[in-house]
């Protein structure tokens, strides 16, 4: 404040002896008077902004470095030939305060909005600002069966069933830090009837802290999705987003009778370079395995002691847009089981993968094929074949589809052979309907004809699948 | 009386902004839409890309929507949604309404990168134009026109 008391003091001065002399001087004319008092107004004015301008260029100079202080200097100058301008001009001055106004209405709107937008951007990252967005999945599903070979337990042949209930929750702990659960409610047919209590399984299928540090390099701690064809580190559990009703047998979960594992915990690097022509993705896993069966899961300890490891490549050729291609390998030691005469060895598992995938358009074609060897201690060697073949054409809402199951299980495979599911050759056909009712619910209707170790069923299902 | 009414989607002219902190002030049309598919997450210096857009019923998503994803308008969020459930990207991008609200998260956050009308840039913001394949958004041979 201090910088305006001189020229304001010698102006109130200036103007207390004018106005003295104008009292005095009775000859002086109104019209006079007022040109005069306008005179002293501008004069005024102009010395208040030239020292507000010389004040300014001096903090510039002492505080901006010397390539920024130069354009500051210019545009400041520039700025104030301009309001001098219009500072002649008394018009003006009405509208400069409605404009000024106006701004700092919209500046402080803005403002409003940009901290809502901080806040959604989760970039604060202080006490209270951290976000938890959960999303989630569920399905209803009604069927009917001609033949229920393969359930495990006496069933009905026509019902409806409740699918996964999925909550998906991820948050950001830095810009490159974050959390990520996926938490799956399953419904069981439970084993005794005189249960009292519903039978629901709750599993944490993921859970896991993600590092981002570039471009080439993400770093996966916990339980993750294993780094195994295309299905399933893509979709796995949100059924909303198969174009089915359901996965397709070779990529099943374990505990439901799939042959390949779905889900470990350990640790997960992942990347991707983008070179002329290609991007070339990778990701490699090193997880505790498989535990003495397909339902056994190891996700505090590890039985053997021995880990598996998991590779994958994915390559997109920008030549062919919407193409995804590549192989994957999967390694690990099945420990004995100690409980089972018939397991006494350990296992060495090996699972050759590979996909060719095309999205595009109105496009999807799906192609997996999976060769999983078991070789025992013994020296037996036991070999299972399986894949898949998907097509999906959307026209609208409505989106056609057909695929393809295949799975050839070595017969005297000792892992599969000896569990308590059924692993069942299986060879089927699957068509149906796909129609988006809304954004974030579909309905699929769909015919299956398939061989279960040569026992034909016939299936008809409807679906509903939505994400919250 | 008949009346007839014609449905079009006009392509906008988009002007790809970004942060004035940026070193970057010109990219080739592949890395672009390496960019806006994720696939390319971080720039040059280190800084991390963050995807800002306007909602998908304006003209400018849209554009982007037919020239680089080629996905129906209503699987734009599923697109999103299906890196985000695969862990490909930490958090969805940005959909904002006002080009205002736009104009100063670009200002704010050093990797952003928004697409707006021409029109909307704002002239006294933190922010620039990166030229495309060496092109303005008001020149001919410019991508989004």
């Amino acid at each position: 404040m201090t910088r305006f008391l001189n020229p304001i003091a010698i102006v109130i001065i200036t103007l207390l002896l004018l106005t003295t002399k104008c009292l005095n001087a009775q000859e002086i004319s109104e019209k006079e008077y007022l040109r005069l008092k306008n005179r002293l107004k501008t004069e005024f004015m102009q010395k208040l902004k030239d020292e507000i301008k010389k004040e300014l260029i001096e903090e510039l100079k002492t505080e901006s470095p010397s390539s920024q202080r130069k354009s500051k200097v210019e545009e400041i100058e520039s700025n104030y030939d301009i309001k001098q301008a219009q500072i002649n001009d008394p018009r003006k001055e009405t509208e400069d305060i409605v404009e000024e106004e106006a701004f700092k209405t919209a500046e402080q709107k803005e403002d409003i909005e940009l901290n809502k937008a901080r806040y959604k951007l989760g970039e604060g990252l202080t006490f209270g600002e951290q976000l938890l967005t959960i999303r989630g999945f569920g399905n209803v599903n009604a069927r009917y069966r001609d033949n229920n070979i393969g359930e495990g337990f006496d069933s009905g042949n026509n019902f409806f069933s409740l699918g996964e209930f999925d909550l998906f929750m991820t948050s950001k702990l830095s810009n490159r830090i974050s959390f990520l659960n996926e938490t799956v409610f399953e419904f069981d047919r439970g084993d005794d009837a005189e249960e009292q209590t519903e039978p629901i399984e709750i599993d944490i299928e993921r859970l896991l802290i993600h590092y981002d540090v570039n471009n080439l390099l993400k770093i996966e701690v916990g339980k993750f999705f294993l780094p195994i064809g295309y299905w399933i580190p893509t979709y796995n559990h949100g059924v909303w987003f198969y174009t089915t009703m359901d996965r397709p047998d070779i990529v099943n979960f374990q505990d439901k009778g799939g042959p390949i594992p779905t889900h470990d915990t350990g640790i997960k690097v992942s990347g991707s370079a983008l070179l002329e022509g290609i991007d070339l993705n990778y990701a490699c896993a090193i997880t505790n395995g498989r535990g003495v069966n397909t339902t056994q899961r190891q996700n505090f300890d590890d039985i053997n002691d021995k880990k598996a490891v998991s590779f994958q490549i994915d390559v997109q050729p920008h030549i062919f847009e919407g193409v995804r291609l590549g192989p994957s390998v999967y390694y690990d030691v099945i420990p004995e089981d100690e409980d089972n005469p018939k397991r006494e060895n350990e296992i060495r598992e090996i699972i050759y993968g590979g996909h060719i995938v095309y999205t595009m358009r109105n496009i999807e074609l799906l192609t997996e094929a999976f060769v999983i060897n078991h070789d025992e201690v013994s020296g037996d060697l036991f070999n299972t074949f399986g894949g898949y073949a998907q097509f999906a054409y959307t026209i609208d809402k409505f989106k056609p589809y057909y695929r393809y199951d295949y799975i050839d299980y070595s017969n005297d495979d000792p892992f599969y052979r000896n569990s308590e599911l059924d692993f069942l050759d299986t060879k089927k056909h699957t068509i149906g309907l796909r129609y988006e009712l809304s954004h974030f619910n579909a309905l699929k209707l769909e015919y299956s004809h398939g061989a279960f170790d040569d026992e034909d069923v016939n299936i008809i299902g409807l679906q509903t699948a939505f994400s919250f | 009386m008949i009346t007839v009414i014609f449905v079009t989607n006009a392509h906008a002219t988009i002007a790809v902004v970004v942060n004035k902190s940026n070193p970057e002030t010109d990219i080739s049309y592949n890395e672009l839409k390496q960019i806006l598919e994720a696939r390319k997450q971080y720039w040059s210096n280190g800084d991390r890309i963050t995807l800002i857009f306007k909602p998908i019923v304006s003209n400018e998503t849209r554009t982007l929507i037919d020239m680089v994803y080629k996905i129906k308008y209503d699987e734009f969020d599923k697109y999103w949604f299906l890196k985000v459930y695969n862990n490909k990207i930490m958090e969805f991008p940005k959909i904002l309404n006002s080009a205002g609200t736009i104009n100063i998260l670009v200002s704010e956050i050093p990797g952003a990168i928004a697409f707006i009308g021409v029109d909307e840039v704002s002239k006294r913001g933190n922010i620039k134009v990166l030229r495309i394949n060496g092109k303005m958004p008001d020149e001919d041979g410019f991508p989004f026109k």
